[in-house]
This record gives C-alpha cells, sequence and structure tokens, in this order.
C-alpha cells in the first residue's frame, strides 16, 4: 500500500498541508527510512500545484531532519535516531514522584506499587 | 498497425531512402540530418494522432517516486549507451574512410575535412540525445491520469508506450546512422575496387548487418512502443456514479 497525500482548500496553505502530511507519515512509520519521495515536479504535477510549493514544503521537512535530499537518490526519508536517555530521565522522573505519591495515598507498599508496573507493562 | 504506427514507419521509409540518395551526392552531410528530421517528424504527428489519458485534476498523490526504467525493457538504457559509444567510436574513422578521394596516393587521409562533414550528424544525434534524456524525465513526471484502478492502469500504459516511442525512436537513429555508414562504405568500397576487398569486404558486411539487426529491432519498438492507454468509457461513466454515491 503506498501512502498517498491530499490537499484540501481552507486556511491552511498547501505547503504546510504536504509538510504535516508527510511528517505524520514518517512518524506513523508508513514512510520508512531510505524510502524515495517523488521528485518536486512530479508531486507538483500529480496534485497540480506549482514546483515551488512542493519545493518549500520539502525544504521545511529537511530543516527538520525527516528527509535529506541529495542529488542523485532525490528526497529520501532520514534515518531516525533514538533520544538519548538524558531526555526521558525528567519526565519519568516526574511521572514516578506522582504515581508514588498515588501508592503512597492508596497505602500500597513498593513490592505492590512495582507489581502494578510490571502488570501494566506491555509484553512482548 | 494502427494509422499512428503507418506514419511512424512513413518517417522511417521516407527519411532513409532520402538519406541514402543524398548520401551518394554532394550533400552527404546533411544525410543523418535528413533521416532523423523525418524520423521525428513521423513520430511527432503520430502521437498528435494517439489519445492519452487526461489529467484527473484530483489533488491527491502518491508518495512515491515513478522510475523511468519501469517503464522500460530492463537495461534498455545501458543498451543504448552502448550503441551510442559505437557510434562514437565507429563513426570518425568511416567517415575518414568514405572522404578518400578515390584518385589520391593510397594511405592520404584529410581527417579535417571529414570531421567538418560529420558535424551535421554529431550535432543532431547529440541534441536528440539531450531531448531523449529530458522527454524520458518529463514522462516518468507527468501528473496522473486518477488513482483508481483503471486510471492507474491506463496511466501505467500510456507511460510505457511514450518512453518506449522515445527508446525506439533513439535506437533508431543510433543504429540507422551506423548501419547505414557500414552499408555506404561497403557500397562504395565495392565500386571503387570493382569488386570487393575479400575478408575486409565481409567483415565489414558482417557489422552492417549486425546494426541492421539492432536498427530491426528498435525499429520495431517505435512502430510497435504498445497500447496508448485510454480508460474505458465503462469506467468514466462510472466515476461520476461513484463519486455521488
Amino acid at each position: 500500500m503506498i501512502p498517498t497525500i491530499t490537499i484540501r482548500h481552507g486556511p491552511v496553505p498547501p505547503y504546510e498541508q504536504i509538510r504535516a502530511q508527510v511528517e505524520a507519515l514518517i512518524n506513523g512509520g508508513l514512510l520508512a527510512a531510505g524510502h524515495r519521495l517523488p521528485p518536486i515536479r512530479q508531486l507538483a504535477a500529480d496534485l497540480g500545484l506549482a514546483t515551488g510549493t512542493v519545493a518549500r514544503a520539502y525544504q521545511e521537512l529537511e530543516a527538520a531532519g525527516l528527509v535529506t535530499t541529495r542529488r542523485a537518490a532525490g528526497t529520501v526519508v532520514a534515518a531516525r535516531t533514538p533520544d538519548p536517555p538524558t531526555d526521558r530521565r525528567g519526565p519519568l522522573a516526574q511521572a514516578a514522584h506522582t504515581y508514588t505519591t498515588t501508592a503512597l495515598t492508596l497505602g500500597a507498599d513498593l513490592d505492590e506499587a512495582l507489581a502494578a508496573i510490571r502488570t501494566a507493562w506491555p509484553h512482548p | 498497425m494502427n494509422g499512428a504506427a503507418y506514419v511512424r514507419s512513413a518517417g522511417v521509409v521516407l527519411g532513409g531512402a532520402l538519406s541514402f540518395t543524398v548520401a551518394n551526392s554532394t550533400l552527404i552531410p546533411l544525410a543523418v540530418p535528413l533521416f532523423a528530421v523525418f524520423v521525428l517528424a513521423g513520430v511527432a504527428v503520430s502521437e498528435l494522432m494517439s489519445p492519452r489519458p487526461s489529467p484527473s485534476g484530483q489533488p491527491t498523490a502518491q508518495l512515491t517516486a515513478r522510475d523511468v526504467d519501469a517503464y522500460l525493457p530492463p537495461g534498455s538504457r545501458a543498451q543504448l549507451r552502448w550503441l551510442g559509444l559505437a557510434l562514437v567510436v565507429a563513426l570518425p574513422p568511416l567517415a575518414v574512410q568514405i572522404g578518400v578521394n578515390p584518385m589520391a596516393t593510397a594511405g592520404e587521409f584529410h581527417t579535417t575535412g571529414a570531421m567538418v562533414r560529420l558535424a551535421p550528424t554529431a550535432v543532431v544525434l547529440a541534441c536528440w540525445g539531450l531531448l531523449a534524456r529530458h522527454l524520458l524525465r518529463r514522462i516518468a513526471e507527468a501528473g496522473h491520469a486518477g488513482l483508481d484502478p483503471q486510471h492507474l492502469a491506463a496511466d501505467e500504459a500510456w507511460r510505457r508506450r511514450a518512453s518506449r516511442l522515445v527508446l525506439g525512436t533513439t535506437g533508431v537513429l543510433l543504429s540507422g546512422t551506423l548501419s547505414g555508414a557500414m552499408f555506404y562504405y561497403s557500397q562504395r568500397a565495392w565500386l571503387i575496387f570493382v569488386g570487393g576487398w575479400g575478408w575486409w569486404m565481409f567483415g565489414l558486411l558482417t557489422l552492417g548487418l549486425t546494426t541492421f539487426l539492432v536498427f530491426a529491432h528498435y525499429l520495431h519498438l517505435l512502430i510497435h512502443p504498445g497500447p496508448s492507454g485510454v480508460v474505458s468509457a465503462v469506467a468514466q461513466q462510472q466515476e461520476p456514479a461513484e463519486a455521488a454515491a
């Protein structure tokens, strides 16, 4: 199944619609790393838009690090690197603090709280 | 064969006949350009006669790059490059040999004059090569006819036919020039030496016939590039009903 995008009439400019839809498809895993996006002229002809509109959307996607453009390969979806652990540490500590407060309020001990987490944790 | 195929065939036949006639006159530098003009005119007129799926107008697109190689026989672009290389290697010595004055001292060549006579051929073939490359890119990048199965099939049929037509035209021009030059040279050698050159003549005619087979292959592609890819009337009638539903 090849992902498609659609441009709708409305207040959102077409380049922003293209950018947002491609970004959502990449983040949703429907466009894998290395997938070659259509050339600017092809996408513009298919959507009935000016080439500059599509070029601007591609530039913004490239600036966001979602795609890379090379002369020979064209525009391809960039490989995503996982977020470093330090980025997760803060939000995790905050969520743990909230959960600990809730567990203590309910009168649970540490083993019970951890058992609840193990139960809720998704199994492969 | 349909009307468009007859027009393309007529372009090749008239261009070939005129080219060989001109080659036996003082206008020999114009032989290949005239052949190219007739072949390209035939292709252009036939394209005006052939239908193509109209753009859908739907603002929806598939997020995948269309590759022109998908519409061509496997390895065909590489084969054309080899054919072009063979032409670049073989044509200058042939032009020098063809330009030799039969009354001149044996081994006396006028390379500059032969290269000047070859210039129109080189310019025409190089220009068409660049144009063909551009056309193949444009065929792949042209807007789609629609995303439903019938339109997708018609769209692909049109792209396949158009790209094969460009391939066939390029092949006919390159191989036609090469085989024409070899046959012309062998004919000239036979006339000058009254009876031919034995093994040299045999080798030259073998190469000439080989390139003629290549020419025949591309001529078949030029005349029969495939169906033009029109959406049937039934499919077009279904569309408004589906949209209303």
